[in-house]
């Protein structure tokens, strides 16, 4: 059986849940449901196959399979939380269309259906950042600007690489090199373009800032490596190499230095993630892939974890009349330590997974120059200080947090996952190195 | 405009006078700006002869493109980002329909269309019913 239904189901069950999308313990449930087995059925299924529809090829091999598994745990993981916390009544048919379109992108085998498929996914995200909130409109539009921009380019892009290889000496390539690193730098949030998800990303719920760092930008990764395995002229080409390379080091250094100077969990999220998404451009411009894609599941773990746990503790105050991440965190151990370890995983300090793929890099990178070993530990040491500095001082809760069970065990079962991943790095490095491979890239 | 008679004007942004410019630029900025654009769309033609499309549609295009992003650049408020945001994807669709004329991506891109209307719509209407509610009290 073609698994091209696997694309379909979110599309058809997404109307059904807009009809129940004021009623979050069945929208919740449903979504949840649905992206759990949509995972499963992923697991399960034979994916070495090529399926048409409407003239268009789409490829479900192993990688992709990986990458649609990891992406589809993670929405049910922030379905099943935004059953229990609000995070929007538009959340849930919104976020599963996107979870469509994001799947789209993944296994179409044209970069244009799946540029294309993508533009209209942050398009959606424009509502869920919004998800309801009056006057502030800031956030919304700084994420909708720099996005629709970024997608006509890439388009056009797209449909050029999709028609021809060219060679890397030609016009068009310099032209493909470098609209392919404005594009994908606007929608990755890179530097220099660090600055567009920031409004977004503080004014929006946490598990939809948590879908734009994570499945998002796994999804814009994972496409930028298929266009490169897909065009081995683009992977050959030393100017892509370079941009990728100098956008990674920056990232690193940048995400670093600006996560010391933040005091607002959103904005010190942001650099984080930054820091962290640098590690991943780094490693693809050093032509460690297997590093790149081990390094992305790592990503979306920490940041689904990073989220839930600021946002209980935000919701939790809120609640009882605080805002600050410190003034209810005595009262929630659960997830001021959630909060905690998803900083610490995200800046990759030693014992988290983080750190095996910062080792492997800079081990890698030892022979260019040594200062990109040091960058690497310095990021590290300045995100995972100003994560530590967060929960100093602060005051006490006046209420206890309401008796719930299903988000603080979300959040153990995170915590769990990403310490695990930090202790026991080998089955999940082996699978990255096994999918780097399956796309033709040696490391 | 159009929808200034539909009093979305009217409604937004809240005290400030309809009859003023929106941008708060002067004639001679907007003059100067629409002769910039069209040397740079003429620099864009000659710099960048896409494919064999015909350099009128090719002009129109880049013209719609960089007034797009001016608008865009210039603007404060989700009304305004909008008008420069559906200019620009005129531009884009005038160089590219010609180009890929496969009918998926021709939906594509009407769907983009409506989409981020839709988007802006919902923004536009967010910020009037907040604005509402605060002078309400």
């Amino acid at each position: 059986m073609s698994p091209l239904w696997v694309l379909a189901v979110p599309f058809v069950t997404a109307p059904l849940v807009y009809l129940a999308r004021r009623a979050s313990r069945l929208a919740g449930p449903i979504s949840a449901a649905i992206s759990l087995g949509l995972a499963l059925s992923a697991l399960i299924l034979p994916w070495a196959t090529r399926a048409e529809l409407m003239g268009w090829t789409f490829v479900f091999d192993t990688p992709r399979q990986a990458v649609y598994i990891v992406l589809q745990l993670g929405m049910a993981g922030l379905f099943l939380y935004g059953w229990r916390i609000s995070q929007g009544w538009s959340f849930f048919p919104f976020a599963l269309m996107a979870s469509a379109l994001l799947g789209i992108a993944l296994t179409s085998q044209r970069l244009l259906l799946s540029i294309l498929a993508l533009e209209l996914a942050g398009l959606l995200l424009v509502f869920l950042i919004q998800s309801g909130a009056r006057e502030r409109t800031r956030g919304a539009l700084s994420f909708l600007v720099p996005w629709f921009l970024a997608g006509p380019p890439l388009v056009y892009i797209a449909r050029t690489l999709d028609q021809a290889a060219l060679p890397p000496e030609t016009a068009p390539a310099r032209f493909i090199a470098a609209g392919l690193a404005v594009g994908f730098g606007l929608w990755l949030g890179t530097v220099p373009f660090q600055g567009f998800p920031l409004s977004a990303l503080e004014d929006s719920p946490p598990m939809v800032s948590a879908l734009l760092l994570g499945p998002y930008r796994i999804i814009i990764a994972a496409l930028l490596v298929l266009a490169l395995a897909q065009h081995p002229w683009l992977a050959a080409d030393p100017r892509i190499a370079f941009l990728l390379q100098g956008a990674g080091g920056l990232s690193i250094l940048v995400g670093g230095v600006l996560a010391l100077l933040q005091s607002s969990p959103a904005v010190l999220l942001a650099y984080a993630a930054l820091a962290d998404l640098g590690v991943v451009l780094l490693a693809v411009g050093t032509g460690r892939v297997d590093i790149a894609l081990y390094q992305l599941a790592l990503h979306l773990g920490a940041v689904v974890l990073l989220t839930m746990s600021w946002g209980a503790l935000r919701y939790y105050g809120a609640l009882n009349g605080h805002h600050g991440v410190a003034a209810v965190a005595n009262r929630t151990p659960w997830a001021k330590w959630g909060y905690l370890l998803g900083g610490l995983a995200l800046a990759g300090v030693p014992l988290s997974g983080g750190f095996i793929s910062r080792w492997a890099l800079a081990r890698s990178l030892a022979g260019t120059s040594p200062l990109w070993g040091a960058l690497l530990v310095g990021a590290a040491a300045a995100v995972g200080l100003s994560y530590l500095r967060q929960l100093n001082g602060g005051g006490e809760a006046v209420v206890d947090p309401p008796a719930e069970r299903w988000v603080p065990g979300l959040v153990l079962a995170l915590m769990v996952l990403n310490v695990g991943l930090g202790l026991v790095p080998v089955p999940l490095l082996d699978l990255a190195r096994t999918w780097a491979q399956g796309l033709g890239f040696s490391g | 405009p159009a929808g200034r008679r539909l009093l979305w004007g009217a409604a937004y942004p809240l005290g400030e006078p309809a009859t003023e410019s929106r941008l708060g630029l002067n004639t001679a900025f907007r003059a100067a700006s629409v002769v910039l654009l069209v040397v740079v769309a003429f620099g864009l033609l000659y710099r960048f002869p896409l494919g064999n499309l015909d350099p009128a549609i090719l002009f129109s295009s880049y013209w719609l493109l960089c007034a797009g992003l001016v608008v865009i650049f210039l603007a404060r408020d989700p009304w305004m980002t909008g008008v420069g945001l559906l200019i620009y994807q005129t531009g884009f669709e005038l160089l590219f329909t010609p180009v890929e004329q496969d009918l998926t991506v021709a939906g594509a891109l009407a769907a983009l269309h409506i989409l981020v209307a839709l988007a802006l719509a919902y923004l536009i209407t967010s910020k009037v019913a907040g604005a509402r509610m605060g002078e309400e009290g």
